[in-house]
């Protein structure tokens, strides 16, 4: 053995750890020999001895009893916060569990509930989307009838934005069932939001075709004349997610328009009649804002 | 014939985890000495250890499912935790470590514990060996200091050391090999400064008269 293999072997030696004989052997073989290896084991040694002592010196020091005591608080408060289901019990007495092969038996009212949950799920929606649909239909009915029976004036107004004025017009419709008939474009009513400027616009148009109120207002009267032949389509609404409960006040005013509009609503249009206007009731809101459209033939 | 079987740590801990305060007193009873005492001879402050041993424990408690039974022994876990605290503790009180040092590097606060330690009639020379010892342990950096202490002072095997130390057998056993040497260059060094000393009579009257 040399210095090299011996400096390897020195701790082991020194701590008189465990280790092969002949290694063992070897290197106090060696020890023996040279003198660097020799003192550099006996430092080796002084050291283990000298750390031997400073463990043997700490031996009885134990932490203080408070602690014990503060730690068992602390464990019976967890103990409190979170109690315990689970004791683990002795092997003996476990319990075993019980065999899986009931859960088949269990499932399959899970799903009949799970199948009974969406089928309701599913005709709830369909009822919901149904109410929606026919909601517009609901409220205009009374509309209708209070504009067909009711023997109180249909106002109807607009503001005349082209020239700056505002007019209003008011005619009697008692002798002609109640119903106002507009004969002016409003082409513009289906533009997006359909909100007062376009009622303004339609004014305007009126104002340039009609030339002036009075004969517009005469066009209404003499045309509404012959309208309970009339057939026309279901009211459309304009607005989306406006109300139009049958409460709310109300205006139909009817227009004409060309007859590609009704294209733009999914309505069927016939080629050949394409150049000729197509009549139309507009339901204008209390705030004169129009909110449903029907086409009449 | 009945035999009593004593409970192994992860037995106790298992009843512990299931509320069984007697199991965590007979754990805490077994392992707090330990614990402590490596606590102290890595800081040499017994509020440290004192603290350090506290929390190892409530550790234990609030993190009971933290302990893998298949990375080593809870005793290895226990220390890991101890000594993550202690390391803690000690790079958060650097200044006053440091402090410390100073003090010791003037010679005064050496004296003093020596002379303050030091029992006349007893084993003058031990006492100094083993203070001496501690102070060289101490002054060791933390990575040689840890395998001193487990390997050394507590007897454990390279395997433990490295299973508390979260390291390789080989990392601890270079580890230790180095930091002997550094003890020993350590001791060496002051037991020369102490035949110095011995040889200016002021600082041995001085001495003598604390002592």
């Amino acid at each position: 053995m040399n210095c090299q293999d011996f400096e390897k072997i020195t701790d082991e030696l020194a701590r008189e750890q465990m280790m092969e004989a002949t290694e063992r052997a070897g290197g106090l073989a060696h020890a023996e020999d040279c003198q660097r290896c020799a003192a550099r084991l006996r430092d080796e040694r002084t050291l283990s001895g000298g750390l031997r002592s400073l463990a043997l010196s700490a031996e009885p020091s134990e932490a203080p009893a408070r602690v014990e005591a503060l730690l068992l608080s602390a464990f019976r408060e967890l103990n409190r916060a979170t109690p315990v289901t689970t004791r683990i019990q002795p092997a003996a007495t476990i319990i075993p569990i019980a065999p899986v092969t009931t859960t088949a038996k269990t499932s399959a009212p899970y799903r009949w509930r799970w199948a009974t949950a969406i089928a309701a799920t599913l005709a709830l929606l369909f009822v919901a989307f149904a109410a929606t649909r026919l909601q517009p239909r609901q409220g205009l009915q009374p509309a209708q009838l209070a504009s067909a029976h009711d023997p109180q004036p249909l106002s109807v107004s607009w503001d005349s934005s082209a020239q700056g004025q505002q007019a209003a017009h008011h005619t009697s419709t008692a002798a002609t069932g109640g119903r106002g008939k507009v004969a002016s474009q409003y082409a513009s009513l289906r533009t997006q939001g359909r909100e007062r400027r376009s009622i303004e616009s339609a004014g305007s148009n009126r104002a340039q075709v009609s030339g002036e109120t009075q004969p517009f207002v005469n066009t209404m009267a003499a045309a509404s004349t012959g309208d309970d032949d009339d057939i026309a389509t279901d009211f459309i609404p304009l607005t989306y997610g406006a109300s139009l409960s049958g409460t709310d006040g109300g205006h139909v005013v009817r227009v004409e328009l060309p007859r590609t509009a009704m294209a733009q609503f999914g309505l069927p249009v016939n080629a050949e009649r394409s150049a000729e206007p197509v009549k139309a009731d507009v339901l204008l809101g209390e705030d004169g804002l129009a909110r449903a459209i029907r086409f009449v033939r | 014939m009945t035999v009593k079987t004593t409970p192994s740590d992860e037995e106790l801990l298992r009843l512990m985890r299931a509320g069984d305060e007697d199991a965590f007193t007979t754990l805490y009873r077994r392992r707090q000495g330990g614990l402590y005492r490596f606590a102290l001879q890595m800081s040499g402050s017994e509020t440290l250890a004192e603290d350090v041993t506290q929390e190892v424990f409530m550790v234990l408690m609030r993190e009971q499912d933290h302990y893998d039974a298949g990375r080593g022994s809870l005793q290895a876990y226990l220390y890991g935790i101890a000594r993550n605290q202690v390391l803690r503790r000690l790079e958060r009180d650097k200044p006053f470590v440091q402090l410390a040092d100073e003090a010791e590097e003037t010679g005064s606060a050496t004296t003093e514990r020596y002379l303050a330690q030091a029992d006349p009639l007893g084993d003058l020379l031990q006492s100094e060996v083993i203070d001496s010892v501690r102070q060289a342990v101490l002054a060791l950096p933390s990575h040689y200091r840890e395998v001193v202490v487990l390997c050394d002072l507590h007897e454990m095997s390279y395997v433990e050391a490295a299973a508390a130390l979260s390291c390789a057998v080989g990392t601890v056993r270079s580890r230790l090999h180095r930091a002997r040497a550094l003890l020993i260059e350590k001791l060496r060094a002051t037991r020369e400064q102490s035949k110095k000393a011995e040889e200016r009579p002021g600082l041995l009257k001085t001495a003598r008269c604390f002592a």
